[in-house]
């Protein structure tokens, strides 16, 4: 066959040819090559095809491509997980599911990985009296990320696999199915996808995926190890906020995310058309979970998307998100939400660090971080204070100025400096950076009843307590220059006696990248939504 | 020329002779020449000048430094024998500090940025002190007191736990002083952050309550030099061989107190000072207090009948 298609080649490069080289001559040309490229796929069919096909392969039917699966039979079998695999198991002959992370053929014998979630086992594939030839090769021509069901018998190893999650046993193979076969051309390899980012590393590859061609594939992308730990613990955050309210006696309600008008302010909106008019997509559930406490649920949050039509580009904006919101009626003073809102972060840090530990390491081994530090009961500091301790280092601003960026990370690695904590609470902002519906201190105008939290200084939520007198929010809304018609439904809703009440609301991703430390939200969202992202 | 001297050169002698008079005419009025020094005693006369202004300078420093002594004086009232009597002219005191953190709150009435103490240490080692000396500070300033967990403690004694209970809930914006103790995966010794910005701490119990000390005007060492060094010298001895030492070191401190002790009512001099404070709050932390020499039996007691004392988390006895 070869031959032959040097042959071709050689007519084709002949000074003779290439002056009749004509239109048809080019076809031909063309023809050629397709006919080669078919060849060449021939040769790697009949290469997986061979031990079927030669009479001597003593191994057919202990290996192949599975029809698809349309639950033709029932098959009871049991299947082991990769993360159970260890020493227990030893000799045991086991069944396992999983994808082809990698493999290496050598000669007689085939070493492969196979990956459940980011669990990882070496597989030996080798010629032996029951194993020929062919089923060594039909294995070493599976395309990566293809889905395998394995039969084999688990072996102690003498040296630990460092290369992978179960260090002290491999498996020898005995049968092998593919399930699901993957294109042979994969958009990036899901190991240099998950290469640690270690710069002073000299001696480690320094092939990064950049995040676009994560995001544009992102399901190969989330088969990372990295990614399959940072939505578990995402997972967690929220399981872990509904235990901890649910246990301090919160019920879980649902808000509308179509909505008549803008909640907080005209601006960063999406309009959507709503039959014959035009709705706007809910920027937070602050009047509906405000309405619920005047309704009298006492204690209620809320998890659900969130839509801000904010056109930035940053690490940290994202125009869906995920808000935990809750809001609580409080007896005599504010500070009862702020000690259950620390409480319940308490809770979720302790949860994420107890129950959580592996996937946090795992992150850490691709992106390292510090790990995570709070106080119980968490810190609380006043906005003067913060501003004192932002003045002793050189900072120059006005007791009633909002904190920029810079300014928040600084005083984050201040107090970390100082307490050792990353989560923090500030307290007493000043009244004028505030919305209307925020309410003033007591004691001096200048200063409101409202609170941000921070984890390793960036601001994660913020807060306060609310006005829950109708016609002192007409005077607020007044002064900030807000038309009263646009808002009548909301002053109205206090109108028939409201309970004092404060609450927060909280971004999920936040929470969890900057639990993570990781640098981009994206990062912390499964399929993130900005300015210039809406696929996939 | 002169400066040619050092090169090693040869003299020569003055080309130009300077020296001669010149006949001057008469036919004007004389003037001092411009370029000539003054002569000798118009300069030394600005010498003595200066000199005797610097020395009226001195003096008036002098006045001043002694009316500030003088002013001092009269809120430094020698503490008496009796312990009761001792906790009140301890706070009889002026506090330098408080003096300072009212004024602040004098001038800015309506912006008050407290100080706060932040101090980690191992539940296994309460430093007790900490909480005598907020005792001592709060009987003229408030003082808030704040424990935390910290996030590296996954384990830890439930005494500690009982402690917050203990703490007082009033507003951080309502104290002059906070202190913020953070129970903490640390070493034996305490650690308090004095500069965050640099990192710079002060180790160990025995030099928190030094730098708590300091608090109250006067500190323990802006005294008498001999007192000092001899409460110096106690705390040294408490830190080296009670708390970092064995058995036979803890009772030998113990016996060395009770020889003190037989003689006098207070380890140093005639009044309560730091010393009584750390030994106290050691003994407590060992749970030794059942089990003491005779004398120092006798001024334990009389310390935990002091409010400082008495007013302590239960959960330090136990």
């Amino acid at each position: 066959m070869l031959k032959g298609e040097e042959g071709d080649l050689n007519r084709i490069n002949s000074p003779d040819d290439k002056l009749s080289m004509s239109k048809k001559a080019l076809k031909k040309q063309a023809k050629e090559a397709e006919k080669a490229a078919k060849k060449a796929e021939r040769q790697t069919q009949n290469l997986i095809k061979e031990g079927v096909n030669t009479e001597e392969d003593y191994s057919s039917g202990q290996y192949g491509k599975l029809p698809m699966n349309q639950s033709q039979k029932k098959i009871v079998r049991h299947l082991v997980e990769v993360k159970v695999l260890d020493l227990n198991f030893a000799d045991q002959k086991v069944w396992v599911r999983g994808r082809l992370h990698t493999s290496r053929a050598k000669g007689k014998q085939c070493f492969f990985v196979l990956r459940q979630q980011h669990f990882t086992v070496q597989c030996l594939v080798s010629v032996s009296e029951t194993i020929s030839k062919a089923m060594v090769k039909f294995v070493a021509l599976i395309t990566k990320e293809s889905i395998l069901d394995v039969e084999g018998h688990v072996r102690t190893v003498f040296q630990k696999i460092e290369s992978c999650t179960q260090k002290d046993v491999e498996l020898h193979v005995e049968q092998l199915f593919v399930v699901s076969a993957s294109e042979p051309r994969l958009p990036l390899q899901i190991e240099d996808a998950s290469r640690p980012e270690n710069e002073e590393d000299p001696d480690g590859l320094h092939i990064r995926v950049c995040q676009d061609t994560r995001l544009d594939n992102r399901i190969l992308d989330l088969r990372t190890p990295t990614n399959q730990a940072i939505y578990c613990l995402q997972a967690g955050v929220c399981e872990l906020f509904r235990e901890a309210l649910k246990k301090m006696g919160f019920i879980e309600i649902h808000t509308p995310k179509i909505i008549s008008a803008a909640s907080e302010g005209g601006a960063n909106v999406f309009e959507v058309s709503y039959f014959k008019g035009s709705a706007y997509l809910a920027q937070s559930p602050q009047l509906y979970k405000q309405m619920a406490i005047a309704a009298d649920f006492d204690k209620v949050f809320t998890i659900g998307a969130v839509f801000r039509a904010e056109d930035s580009n940053t690490h940290r904006h994202l125009c869906e998100f995920v808000g935990l919101d809750l809001e609580m009626a409080f007896h005599y003073h504010y500070h009862e939400v702020i000690t259950v809102i620390g409480m319940m972060f308490v809770e979720i840090f302790k949860g994420l660090r107890d129950r959580f530990s592996a996937e946090i390491a795992a992150v850490h081994r691709q992106y390292p971080a510090e790990p995570f530090k709070f106080l119980e009961p968490s810190l609380r500091l006043d906005y003067p204070e913060a501003v004192a301790m932002l003045r002793e280092t050189g900072v120059d601003m006005g007791d009633e100025e909002d904190l920029s960026t810079p300014n928040e990370k600084l005083l984050g690695r201040l107090v970390k400096a100082k307490y050792d904590t990353d989560f923090f609470i500030l307290d007493k902002f000043p009244l004028a950076v505030r919305p209307f519906y925020t309410m003033p201190d007591p004691h001096n105008s200048k200063y409101s009843n409202s609170y941000d939290m921070y984890m390793r200084g960036e601001e994660i939520t913020s807060g306060a307590q609310r006005i829950h007198d109708p016609e002192f929010l007409a005077e607020r809304a007044k002064n900030h220059g807000i038309n009263i018609e646009h808002i009548k439904a909301y002053i109205d809703s206090f109108r028939y006696g409201a309970p004092p009440h404060a609450g927060c609301g909280i971004g999920l991703e936040r929470v969890t990248m900057l639990y993570l430390g990781l640098d981009n939200i994206r990062k912390a969202s499964m399929f993130p939504r900005d300015p210039r992202r809406l696929t996939p | 020329m002169a400066l040619n001297g050092p090169c090693g050169m040869y003299r020569l002698e003055p080309v130009y002779n300077h020296g001669m008079k010149a006949e001057l005419p008469t036919c004007m009025y004389k003037m001092t020449s411009i370029y000539e020094e003054n002569n000798g005693t118009s300069k030394e006369s600005s010498i003595y000048k200066e000199l005797e202004d610097r020395q009226i300078e001195i003096l008036k420093r002098l006045e001043q430094l002694k009316a500030e002594v003088e002013k001092l004086k009269v809120n430094t009232q020698p503490m008496k024998a009796t312990a009761p009597a001792a906790t009140t002219n301890l706070t009889n005191r002026e506090c330098g500090v408080i003096e300072q953190l009212q004024a602040n709150i004098g001038l800015e009435n309506q912006v008050c940025v407290v100080k706060d103490i932040v101090i980690t240490a191992s539940p296994n080692y309460p430093p007790v002190s900490v909480w005598i000396m907020r005792n001592l500070l709060g009987q003229k300033i408030k003082v808030k007191l704040s424990t935390h967990l910290h996030s590296s403690l996954t384990n830890f004694p439930p005494k500690i736990r009982s402690l917050e209970d203990a703490v007082t809930d009033s507003d951080r914006n309502d104290c002059q002083l906070v202190i913020t103790v953070i129970w903490k995966d640390v070493e034996k010794d305490p650690e308090l952050m004095v500069n965050p910005i640099k990192q710079s701490s002060i180790l160990g119990e025995v030099n928190i309550v030094r730098y708590l000390g300091r608090f109250v005007t006067p500190g323990y060492d802006d005294g008498d030099p001999i007192t000092a060094t001899e409460i110096d010298f106690f705390l040294e001895v408490i830190h080296s061989s009670f708390i970092n030492g064995n058995n036979k070191e803890k009772q030998g401190v113990l016996k060395t107190a009770n020889v003190k002790l037989g003689k006098q009512t207070f380890l140093v001099g005639s009044e309560l000072t730091i010393a009584d404070i750390m030994l106290w709050s050691v003994i407590v932390q060992n749970k030794m207090e059942h089990d003491l020499p005779s004398n120092v039996k006798k001024w334990f007691k009389s310390l935990c009948n002091n409010v400082i004392f008495s007013n302590l988390p239960e959960a330090f006895y136990s």
